[in-house]
């Protein structure tokens, strides 16, 4: 088998005669390792009370160590995911015995599911903690934390940008089912290109709101200011980081379905797209919650 | 009728329900009346979100087994924000 | 192997004896277990098995000496061994390092080995994400280690209550390196959730029913559900925490609304289903062990399953015992008071059950049921401490003493003694050799004897205030009974260290199954089993356990049943 082969992910392997499980894989290894490398590194941002911004790096040859540490750490972390998913490698497949109450479904979109479930308890207790600390300030004095130049507009572009990256996917899959490579691609295009629309907007909406210039808000609004301050930007900022991963993940789909994998196998695109979903419910809730209420 | 024409429905549909929670904010029921205000525009987005996994996330269609799952996180956020809002009143 | 091609169910083989021959072909893939390459790239659960509980114990080893330092410096009422400081410290990492560094991954460890074996499956769903939690486990572990050389590492107890987390209390890198570890275990939990609960919902043998399955698989199965649901709510407020040590966010400090109370809220609804996460698969081990070494199913089977199911779904709704002290309203008090008394009676009903067995059956001490049975002695008492601690007004006076310490060690640690056991058990089936008895027996009894003599004494001066280490000075002689006992259960625990080393390169050959009475699956194979598990397709199709190969052909090995009932005992009641 050579390069142009389509072989969707975990794809059967090159050199088996027969159809057996795949045993050994280096990338678990080296994910953890570049996570360690990562995390290292991040502890160097403590911030103390003299310095609260969000690059707290001490100064000198220290903070240049920590630095590295979290560069060199990230791109390993990326690289070492991209390979272990690239990797030719099957699981056990099945039929099984008894797999009651998931018959008719695969492992894998199973376990999509129960990773989902999780993040929703992850999400849900970042917007109860928003809630919370807002019942516990007063819930209608909190618009007193927040400027008056963040307004819905933004979130609603933004909603509208994630809405329609969302029916995008849905047509990734329409296209895989006929069997149309261009209109994958253009889908899986779109979907990046609103995803990239998204962070864009929110990043112009951030960078206003950090640099307000007249009002109770002189000095900008930003992750220090006030607890409304910190509530909006860590929660929407953990959702855009959602955001990322899924265009990270977005782009490495483009590339293989360039090389014609998917349309034999959508599993990869449809769990994805389960993904990329989950994402914007979450979107749907945040924005009433941080926008508009 | 045919599943894209399904989903282009939804799409309007979800369009339409995000640029109706912001007009309950300009139409100032938030002013008048902040509580009803507040509960339509979550029940707007609950419904938008129960689309998108009935439909977009295929849920309608798959076993049982995976709703419950995923309810059961939502579940058991929503029990933890309302008991800890609950107690501090 | 034939030409056929029908497909064959997972790992299925035409003959035993070519199943040999895969097996070999298969592991030829993988470099020889002698190598360290085998080790960093294995996704063979039971490879990862081993993994996981050696790890876990050279975790126990690190926590235990950290608590054998303070309580060395509490001979004296007024210790000054450690500097304040370092004190703290050691009290944080002891509690930290085991709740999470040992305990849990222990238990996984036995989960990886023993699930798949018990459930008919050749390996889980997703080896290479096991192999990803294993190392997320390792590295985390790694990063909690080197956070002591960060100027210090977490100083704030091992619940990281606000606003103490904050720089503004714990300036130092260690501590936001302790943090960002626990964060990553949280993501290794997390995969690992996703593993088990796929493979034990969906992977289990033909025939094998929810109602059938062996109660450590049972366990273990609402184990990973709880956490599943537990440890992301501790990830959010980890998450926050990372964001206000290293981002500058206020959601902890002193003058945000609500702060501590919102860390306890998260912290809690993560913290109780933990202590139920730590103790369930002890409760599986102690539910195996029972059964054959009583030579009988367990006493009202059925309603054990229901019963630790129900305390599963509670193990979320009574977290707000550990706050009677804060601010929260009385009304909510009062309903989790009521809810904590409700959750022990499921517990109420498994304590009978395992107590009925052992007099409706007829018991054999071996070393395994000798941890099993102190296990659930300790429990009891344990567990009756929890009942004053969950009334509130009771909770008035206990909170923060020694009381607390003595119970959730009692209970905790009482589960460390079922799974010592669980090492014992199933010792000879991981390594192909038996132990020594005999020194398991004195393993036995230093551990028992120092056990006791370490926490019943907190019980006498409960008074002594948690965390800090200045007393009453008409304590001292109790608390000095507990230092000589801690001493002496860390001696029982090199005796365990050298029956284990020793018997793994002198011990005698353990035959499939050196237990009489065990049915469980995994003593229907060799110790250890071969690289893929069974000589076939395992079935219960036929209420017994069989291998369906290829060509039709069955093998049945002898006394298996599925629900750990014995052939003979197919009849008796449930």
């Amino acid at each position: 088998m050579t390069e142009e082969d389509p072989a969707a992910d975990g794809g059967v392997a090159v050199d088996h005669e027969d159809d057996h499980e795949d045993h050994a894989s280096i990338w678990p290894f080296l994910t953890g390792l570049s996570s360690f490398v990562l995390l290292l590194g991040l502890s160097g941002n403590t911030v103390s009370d003299a310095d609260m911004s969000v690059m707290s790096y001490p100064a000198g040859i220290e903070g240049l160590i920590y630095i590295g540490l979290t560069v060199v750490g990230g791109v390993g972390l990326v690289a070492a995911l991209i390979a272990m998913a690239a990797e030719n490698f099957e699981g056990p497949s099945g039929p099984f015995g008894e797999s009651f109450p998931f018959e008719g479904v695969e492992n894998g979109k199973v376990g999509m599911w129960i990773f989902l479930a999780s993040d929703v308890v992850l999400f849900g207790a970042f917007i109860g903690s928003y809630i919370f600390t807002r019942v516990s300030y007063g819930w209608t004095h909190w618009h007193d934390l927040v400027p008056a130049a963040h307004v819905s507009l933004p979130g609603l572009i933004n909603t509208y940008l994630l809405l329609t990256s969302s029916f995008t996917v849905v047509l990734a899959l329409v296209a895989i089912e006929k069997n149309s490579r261009r209109g994958l691609l253009a889908s899986l295009s779109a979907t990046f290109l609103l995803g990239i629309g998204f962070l864009i907007n929110k990043a112009i909406e951030w960078n206003h709101l950090a640099n307000l210039h007249g009002g109770e808000f002189a000095g900008g609004w930003w992750l220090q200011t006030n607890i409304a301050a910190s509530t909006f930007y860590l929660t929407t900022g953990l959702h855009a980081g959602h955001v990322i991963v899924g265009l990270l993940i977005t782009l490495y789909l483009l590339v293989r379905a360039y090389r014609g994998a998917y349309l034999d196998n959508d599993r990869p695109v449809e769990y994805f797209g389960l993904y990329w979903h989950f994402v914007d419910i979450v979107w749907l809730f945040l924005f009433p919650l941080f926008y508009i209420l | 009728m045919t599943h894209e024409k399904l989903y282009t429905y939804i799409y309007v549909v979800l369009f339409a329900f995000a640029t109706l929670q912001v007009a309950v904010e300009y139409a100032g029921v938030l002013e008048d009346m902040y509580w009803i205000g507040f509960g339509a525009i979550i029940v707007l987005s609950m419904v938008k979100a129960v689309f998108v996994a009935g439909y977009y996330q295929h849920l309608r269609w798959e076993p049982r087994g995976l709703t419950y799952v995923y309810l059961t996180g939502l579940v058991a956020a929503v029990a933890l924000t309302v008991a800890a809002a609950y107690s501090i009143t | 192997m034939t030409d056929d091609d029908t497909p064959t169910p997972d790992g299925g083989h035409a003959t035993p004896a070519d199943a040999a021959l895969e097996a070999g072909e298969e592991e030829e893939h993988l470099p020889p277990l002698s190598s360290i390459r085998r080790w960093l790239v294995t996704t063979n659960h039971k490879d990862i098995g081993i993994l996981y509980i050696s790890t876990s114990l050279f975790f126990l080893v690190f926590g235990g000496v950290l608590a054998l330092l303070f309580r060395a410096q509490l001979w004296t009422a007024t210790g000054q061994l450690l500097p304040a400081i370092s004190y703290n410290q050691a009290v944080s990492a002891h509690g930290l390092l085991m709740v999470f560094w040992f305990l849990s991954p222990i238990a996984v460890g036995f989960g990886n080995y023993i699930v798949p074996l018990q459930i008919g499956a050749e390996d889980l769903a997703f080896p290479r994400l096991n192999a990803l939690s294993y190392w997320l486990y390792l590295f985390s572990g790694l990063l909690f280690a080197v956070s002591f050389f960060q100027g210090s590492t977490w100083a704030g107890g091992w619940t990281l209550y606000a606003p103490l987390n904050v720089p503004t209390y714990l300036p130092s890198m260690g501590a936001s390196a302790a943090v960002l570890a626990l964060g990553m275990f949280v993501a290794s939990v997390t995969v690992g959730g996703v593993n088990f609960i796929t493979t034990i919902h969906r992977m289990r043998a033909e025939g094998l029913t929810y109602r059938r399955l062996p109660l450590f698989t049972w366990t273990m199965l609402l184990t990973v559900w709880m956490m599943l649901f537990a440890f992301a709510a501790l990830l959010a407020a980890l998450v926050i925490l990372s964001a206000d040590r290293l981002f500058g966010t206020t959601y902890f400090a002193t003058t945000s609304p609500g702060g501590s109370l919102l860390w306890t809220h998260l912290f809690w609804f993560f913290g109780h289903p933990e202590v139920y996460i730590v103790f369930f698969p002890a409760l599986g081990v102690m539910a195996e062990t029972f059964q054959t070494f009583t030579g009988r199913r367990i006493v009202g089977r059925k309603w054990f399953i229901i019963a630790m199911v129900l305390v599963a779904l509670q193990s979320f709704m009574v977290w707000m015992h550990h706050m009677f002290l804060t601010s929260i309203n009385l009304q909510i008090k009062t309903l989790f008071m009521a809810t904590t008394i409700g959750i022990s009676l499921p517990f109420d009903l498994m304590v009978f059950a395992l107590i009925y067995t052992m007099l409706k059956g007829k018991i054999r001490f071996t070393t395994p049921f000798l941890f099993s049975f102190g296990a659930l002695v300790l429990f009891i008492l344990g567990g009756i401490t929890g009942v004053f601690l969950g009334a509130v007004v009771l909770d008035y006076s206990f909170r923060g003493t020694y009381w607390v310490v003595a119970h959730f060690h009692y209970v905790m640690v009482g589960g460390v003694t079922a799974l010592i056991g669980g090492i014992y058990y199933w010792f000879p089936k991981i390594t192909g050799k038996m132990y020594d008895e005999f020194l398991g027996k004195v393993n036995f009894a230093l551990f028992f004897v120092g056990f006791n003599m370490l926490y019943f004494p907190m019980f006498v001066v409960w008074q002594t205030p948690r965390r800090v280490f200045e007393y009453d000075p008409a304590f001292t002689p109790w608390h000095q009974l507990a230092t000589v006992g801690a001493f002496i259960l860390g001696i029982s625990f090199l005796v365990m260290f050298y029956n284990l080393l020793k018997s793994l390169r002198d011990g005698a050959d353990a035959p499939a199954n050196p237990w009489e009475y065990a049915t469980t699956a995994e003593w229907a194979v060799d110790s250890p089993p071969p690289f893929e598990n069974f000589p076939g397709t395992p079935s219960y199709a036929d209420g017994h356990l069989s291998f369906r190969t290829e060509d039709g052909e069955q093998h049945t090995p002898a006394g298996t049943a599925a629900d750990g009932g014995t052939d003979a005992e197919a009849t008796t009641d449930d």
